[in-house]
């Protein structure tokens, strides 16, 4: 392997990010063996809180065991030292995102606390206010519309569509490029071919060669996905119990939401002026309880309510799956992990987005002026949410199931149920 | 009662700090709290430095002991409360009764009528005593003692005493002693090792802790100085330690307890002599064999059948005929380890007494351990942990100390 590249800072910044008890770590590895997830060969984090503390930048960077870690924060429920392994390995995931999130700068300030007036208030103030001004400039007068209460009144859906194309857009192109680059790190140039030798002090040498996917990495992705969805993973976690239900709530409320907004897309039957195929004819989508005071059912009118319900559960999704993750690392004592800003700020805008989606939701379904209101304080988390998604703890979707698929095919992945029935 | 000097505990270190204390002619008032003198060592096999049996070294302290006039033992007594500053202290001792008085021979006859049965304690439980019982063969003093909470009080131990020696009425007493400095060897007990959750102590019959090896190694043991499984009285040929079973660990002692790596080394002699086809392996963090046992731990690690293995015990889990898995990663080689064994032996630490029974009127540190003050002087595990030599010595420092108050 030849020389090794230390860099002292590099155990600074896991510091920073969260790890703060590194250094208390005494090389047991009772973490490796508590953790319900660690493989047998090669097993984490016992490995990576050493390197972290001696600065084996390289290394840790291109190592993919910290994704095959789900915080169960077992280990830092029995840790003998208190030194947090759970914490650690979640603080080297946040190093790894911005490290391979172009431009590198953005995910270094962003999940750091002083990052906070720069990307909370400043960018977001300066982006949003244009973007709004742009589409309605009557808001800064103070003229809100009047008549029945429709978002697309304050600001049109042509314009809430552009923004979100140039956004959406340039957040899925930095996270596939981060995704990118993350795969050919460590896959050693790309090939899902490779050799494995053993070196001395147990190390193990795993050297890609560039080469043929091929269908192996469907294969994998199967799996992984079929693992990703049923959350698997999640349910062997045995400190950190409630971590299950939170992220499963999330994760399907996102989906929702996504499916409530391609229903909105439907209902309005073109995007930007492109006709679509099909149009439900229905825009806003109309409240599923209107069905029961409905005379005659319009099967259009059935498919547009059932896409506002659908959108209404994943709302609650959302806000109840964030508010057990908050509950839980604020006074489940088992885990001992408190979070990081890393994790505070992911967190809580997801929280404050479905909080103020919903907020929405009623004060529309009152009639209310504040809609208007809790609409742009929405917009303003939605950017976050949006925006950040490839710098932010939300861009680990992305580098997971990387990591979990590069696992797969190096048989490095943590025995699971099967099926879905299996796991209960 | 009016002494000089106060030893509270009569373990190996306040033996020591009493009998030299007195030997110098001070008044000495030694108060221990079972019915025996001699503390943990007279649980050992055999003990460090030089691998004696305990009665060896405890003989002499007794014969010292027993020249020594101006010295007064009391035993099952239990100091209470300390009052009063370096010079002048009250302290208050409550003396359980023990009722059977010095006229006893020990000649057993009351034993042998005895209906009741107790756990026995000395054993940690592995085995049984009637409610009237010798605390173990060498006991000092050699008198009977009649557990309260077992005894029936039926009678007929008196009936069969020719020598005038039980009273079944006897009350417990509170006396007050005046002392001018006060030195505490309060010793320690193994940390209970039923907290440890994943280890399977209490759980699993063939996970034992090292006391518990000790008392089972011991001719005057339950076994008779046989190493065998608890579940099923076989010679164990595969048996694993888990060192550091609650120490350092901040869920449990933070602590280093200083003696277990030795004594699991020692273990693993007494099961390589006395089973020759024995595999031995210890699972460590580190291994601790500080100044001159050095030379211990090499002649351990010289038997290639004692295999030590860099990695915490982490979890412990049930196999075949009760046999255990021990789960740890091997950190040598990078990869889990998953072990069968017969007999797991856990490594549990030193806690001080003082960190379960607290005496009112001392100061204690964060673990429990007794801080020094102008005539109150601890001493051996006590202050802080240590092996016998190192409290032996710890203990004559501390009479030093303790007469430096005493002459003003």
């Amino acid at each position: 392997m030849g020389g090794v590249n230390v860099d002292p800072n590099f155990a600074r910044e896991i510091i920073a990010l969260g790890g703060k008890d590194l250094r208390k770590c005494m090389q047991c590895a009772n973490c490796s063996v508590v953790c319900p997830l660690s493989p047998e060969d090669d097993p984490f984090p016992r490995k990576e809180m050493i390197w972290a503390g001696w600065g084996l930048k390289e290394r840790l960077l291109k190592d993919p065991n910290v994704w095959l870690c789900y915080n169960c924060a077992d280990c830092s429920a029995y840790c003998p030292r208190d030194a947090k392994p759970g914490q650690v390995m979640n603080a080297i995931r946040a190093r790894v995102i911005s490290e391979f999130a172009w431009p590198k700068f953005v995910g270094k300030v962003l999940n750091r606390s002083w990052g906070f007036p720069i990307f909370v208030i400043i960018v977001p103030a300066i982006v949003l206010l244009s973007l709004i001004y742009w589409a309605n400039p009557g808001i800064f007068a103070g003229q809100l519309p009047s008549g029945t209460i429709e978002t697309s009144k304050l600001i049109s859906t042509t314009n809430v569509e552009i923004a979100g194309f140039i956004l959406g857009g340039f957040a899925l192109l930095i996270g596939l490029i981060g995704m990118w680059r993350y795969w050919l790190a460590i896959t050693d140039g790309g090939g899902m071919e490779f050799t494995v030798k053993p070196l001395e002090n147990a190390e193990l040498e795993i050297k890609g060669k560039p080469g043929f996917m091929g269908l192996y990495f469907f294969e994998a992705f199967f799996f992984v996905l079929r693992d990703i969805l049923y959350h698997n993973w999640f349910k062997i976690c045995e400190a950190n119990k409630p971590r299950f239900p939170a992220h499963l709530l999330i994760f399907y409320g996102f989906i929702g939401a996504a499916i409530a907004t391609l229903g909105a897309i439907l209902g309005l039957g073109h995007i930007l002026e492109f006709r679509l195929p099909i149009s439900l004819g229905y825009y806003p989508l109309p409240w599923p309880w209107e069905l029961l005071y409905a005379k005659e059912i319009d099967p259009m009118f059935l498919i547009a309510s059932g896409f506002k319900l659908i959108g209404i559960l994943a709302g609650l999704a959302i806000i109840l799956g964030s508010g057990v993750a908050i509950w839980n690392r604020l006074f489940n004592k088992k885990t001992k992990e408190f979070g990081s800003y890393y994790d505070w700020f992911f967190l809580l805008v997801v929280f404050f987005v479905g909080v103020t989606g919903y907020g929405v939701i009623i004060a529309r379904a009152l009639e209310s002026t504040a809609t208007y209101w809790i609409y742009l304080v929405h917009l303003y988390f939605v950017f976050m949410l949006l925006v950040y998604a490839p710098y932010s703890k939300f861009a680990h979707m992305l580098y997971r199931t990387v990591a979990m698929i590069y696992a797969w095919t190096r048989d490095r992945y943590p025995k699971t149920p099967k099926y879905f029935w299996e796991a209960w | 009662m009016n002494v000089d000097i106060l030893v509270i505990g009569g373990g190996v270190s306040g033996l020591t700090a009493a009998v030299e204390a007195a030997e110098t002619g001070y008044s000495v008032a030694l108060v221990e709290k079972n019915p025996y003198l001699g503390g943990r060592v007279t649980q050992l096999t055999k003990y460090f430095p030089k691998m004696c049996p305990p009665y060896c070294g405890l003989e002499i302290f007794l014969k010292r002991l027993k020249n020594c006039e101006n010295l007064k033992v009391l035993t099952n007594a239990r100091v209470k409360r300390v009052e009063g500053v370096a010079g002048n202290f009250n302290v208050f001792v409550e003396v359980t009764p023990r009722f059977v008085n010095e006229n006893c021979t020990a000649c057993g006859e009351c034993e042998k009528v005895c209906p009741m049965e107790r756990s026995n304690d000395f054993n940690f439980g592995m085995d049984k005593t009637k409610a009237i019982y010798l605390p173990h063969e060498m006991a000092y003093p050699p008198i009977y003692v009649i557990d309260p909470n077992a005894c029936n009080k039926c009678g007929e131990c008196v009936k069969v005493c020719r020598y005038d020696a039980i009273n079944l009425d006897e009350q417990p007493q509170e006396i007050t002693i005046n002392a001018k400095a006060i030195i505490v060897a309060t010793g320690w007990n193994p940390y209970d090792a039923t907290k440890l959750e994943t280890l399977g102590f209490g759980v699993y019959p063939n996970v034992i802790t090292n006391m518990m090896m000790e008392r089972m190694v011991s001719p005057n043991g339950p076994t008779n100085g046989k190493i065998v499984r608890p579940s099923d009285g076989k010679e164990p040929k595969v048996v694993a330690f888990a060192q550091c079973a609650g120490s350092r660990d901040e869920n449990h002692l933070p602590y280093c307890s200083a003696i277990c790596c030795l004594a699991s080394m020692k273990h693993a002699l007494y099961i390589r002599e006395q089973i020759p086809d024995s595999k031995v392996y210890v699972f460590y963090i580190d291994r601790r064999a500080y100044g001159r046992y050095e030379d211990f731990f090499k002649k351990v690690d010289q038997d290639e059948n004692v295999v030590f293995i860099r990695g915490k015990v982490a979890k412990v889990e049930e196999g075949s005929n009760g046999n255990l898995i021990v789960h740890a990663e091997d950190t040598e080689t990078g990869r889990k380890v998953q072990m069968e064994v017969e007999l797991l032996v856990l490594a549990t630490g030193m806690q001080p007494t003082t960190a379960l029974e607290k005496i009112e009127g001392l100061e204690y540190d964060d673990y429990g351990f007794v801080v020094e003050r102008e005539g109150i002087i601890p001493c051996g595990v006590a202050r802080m942990p240590a092996d016998v030599a190192s409290s032996n010595r710890d203990a004559t420092g501390a009479v030093i100390k303790a007469i430096q108050v005493v002459r003003g």
